[in-house]
């Protein structure tokens, strides 16, 4: 892992279009500011993974796809 | 374009019909190709089939049939997608069935919005969490104490 010590103000290209920028420092916290093409996609780390955990799930949907049609009824069923 | 596809066989699918994800989804990167299949059976869900991997298709929903006031979180980069075209702006929230099919959830931390002029689609990763990654869509009954026996219909469903 490359390592680089930066202050506030500076920042950092990466590749083509991607700048990463220190723009605040208070305390243990970092705000950092990302200029990127759109095709390149931010995230928090956490968060991209738990929205990647979910997608996986949901990939395992039964494979008939009458499960549609079955889930759709349940949705309709009357709620007592 | 001809794609055989797991669930729904071989599918000749027009090429305005096929919606590019550039980025992928968040776990499938690889899968940027998608066509969404709306049956009336089926409604309100929509299958979204992905044209790269016959096996991967999300099962989804517009969160608007169950959440009026629905409004997902844009970055400025699903702002820009749409610049020109928010009319034209399908949202989908892709479902979670786990094994009692009642549980089901909805992610609508992260949706799927389609730019349908442009044929463009991103997976919105809200960064405020106004709202959950699941989403129940049959809400959990009052009176809780009775729901584990209670799966006759389910199995009926099947």
């Amino acid at each position: 892992m490359l390592v680089l010590t930066r202050r506030v103000g500076e920042s950092i290209v990466i590749g083509n279009g991607v700048i990463v920028k220190i723009v605040e420092i208070r305390g243990d916290q970092i705000r950092v500011g990302i200029t990127a093409p759109p095709e390149v996609t931010v995230h928090r780390q956490e968060v991209y993974e738990q929205i990647q955990a979910e997608n996986r799930e949901a990939a395992q949907t039964p494979r008939a796809p009458q499960i549609a049609a079955q889930l759709g009824q349940l949705l309709r069923a009357p709620k007592h | 374009m001809l794609v055989s596809t797991t669930r729904f066989g071989e599918l000749t699918v027009p090429d305005e019909e096929i919606i590019a994800f550039p980025a992928g989804l968040p776990g499938f990167e690889a899968a940027q190709h998608f066509l969404t299949i709306e049956d009336e059976a089926a409604a309100p869900f929509v299958w979204l089939q992905s044209l790269d991997d016959p096996e991967l298709a999300f099962l989804t929903v517009d969160p608007a049939c169950f959440m009026a006031d629905y409004q997902p979180e844009m970055s400025d980069e699903t702002k820009q997608l749409f610049a020109d075209a928010t009319a034209s702006m399908q949202v989908l929230a892709i479902v979670t069935v786990p094994e009692d099919p009642r549980q089901m959830t909805a992610n609508l931390r992260a949706p799927l919005l389609v730019n349908r002029q442009k044929r463009l689609g991103r997976q919105e990763v809200g960064t405020k969490g106004k709202y959950p990654l699941r989403q129940r869509l049959i809400p959990t009954p009052a009176t809780d104490g009775a729901q584990p026996n209670s799966s006759e219909k389910t199995a009926a469903g099947r």
